[in-house]
């Protein structure tokens, strides 16, 4: 949909996916859409030095989100959120709707 | 390049960077933590100085290649200084408020003026980070400037209003106070 835009289809997953979850790490990034991680890592690295995203560590895994902080952050954020309400039912259930809810360890999971 | 050396301050690295910039043709001004470290005379030492710039970075870096610096991806690192020199992509904004070349701070020294952020944008900056991302340190560093600066509160609410941020503001305000306050 924006990939013409955004340069790619991979750079349009992975602010479509900061856009709709807050934050993400790569393995993550690439999991959710089957790509390789090291095809995420580039654009996220790319787009990190433009200054678009922003990371921080968190243990072991380095977290990207959106910078809030980058000129143009509200109206690439009010893009990427009229993208994802206009993608189609089963993808956005497939790509954009994972549990992000808390669940106590050891309790089963049923319904993902 | 001999101008650099192990003893160069952030502040002169600065201004020789500054004004081999200028003389290039080339307006970049500094912001981020090395400001916060020349306006605390070092209170908050950074390693970084980060300019932002409309020039190429490839221009930049011709220009500085006769300093000594070398170029590691977006970083520009000296043999001589264990300071940093990088020029993050632009253009310079602190929230939605975008800042014109002509409405920031000059710093002389002896080694020449600095193009910076003035002490209200460098408090301004700081918070931004600490709004977005609840860093303390950034808020310390906030207050750090504002006490040995002075900034205008006015600017800083009417900015925090606009950004949405006024509790957060409030907070700023409190801790300036606690820090004012004689012990």
């Amino acid at each position: 949909m924006l990939e013409n835009l955004f340069g790619n289809k991979t750079a349009e997953r992975v602010l479509l996916y900061l856009a709709n979850y807050g934050q993400g790490y790569p393995r993550e990034i690439a999991a959710t859409f089957g790509s390789s991680v090291s095809v995420v890592l580039k654009q996220l690295a790319r787009l990190e030095t433009g200054g678009i995203l922003v990371s921080r560590m968190l243990g072991r895994t380095r977290l990207y989100e959106l910078n809030p902080r980058w000129h143009f952050y509200k109206e690439l954020k009010a893009l990427l959120e009229k993208a994802l309400a206009a993608l189609p039912a089963e993808e956005l259930k497939r790509h954009y709707r994972a549990r992000r809810r808390p669940r106590r360890a050891g309790k089963p999971l049923w319904d993902e | 390049m001999g101008r650099i050396t192990a003893s160069t301050t952030i502040e002169e690295l600065a201004a020789i960077v500054s004004t081999t910039l200028e003389a290039a043709g080339i307006i970049a001004v500094l912001s981020g933590g090395a400001v916060v470290s020349i306006y605390t005379n070092n209170e908050y030492e950074s390693r970084d100085l980060d300019f932002i710039s409309s020039a190429s970075t490839s221009r930049i870096a011709a220009a500085i290649a006769e300093l000594g610096f070398k170029r590691e991806g977006r970083m520009f690192s000296h043999p001589s200084t264990p300071l940093f020199v990088e020029f993050p992509t632009g253009p310079l904004a602190i929230g939605d408020e975008l800042i014109r070349e002509t409405e920031v701070g000059e710093k002389r020294t002896a080694a020449g003026t600095i193009r910076l952020l003035t002490p209200t944008q460098c408090v301004m900056d700081r918070l931004a980070a600490y709004f977005h991302w609840n860093d303390r340190q950034s808020l310390d560093q906030a207050v750090m400037v504002a006490l040995s600066q002075g900034v205008s509160l006015a600017k800083l609410d009417a900015w925090a209003r606009r950004e949405g941020m006024t509790e957060k503001l409030r907070k700023f305000k409190q801790e300036l106070a606690n820090r004012k306050r004689p012990k």
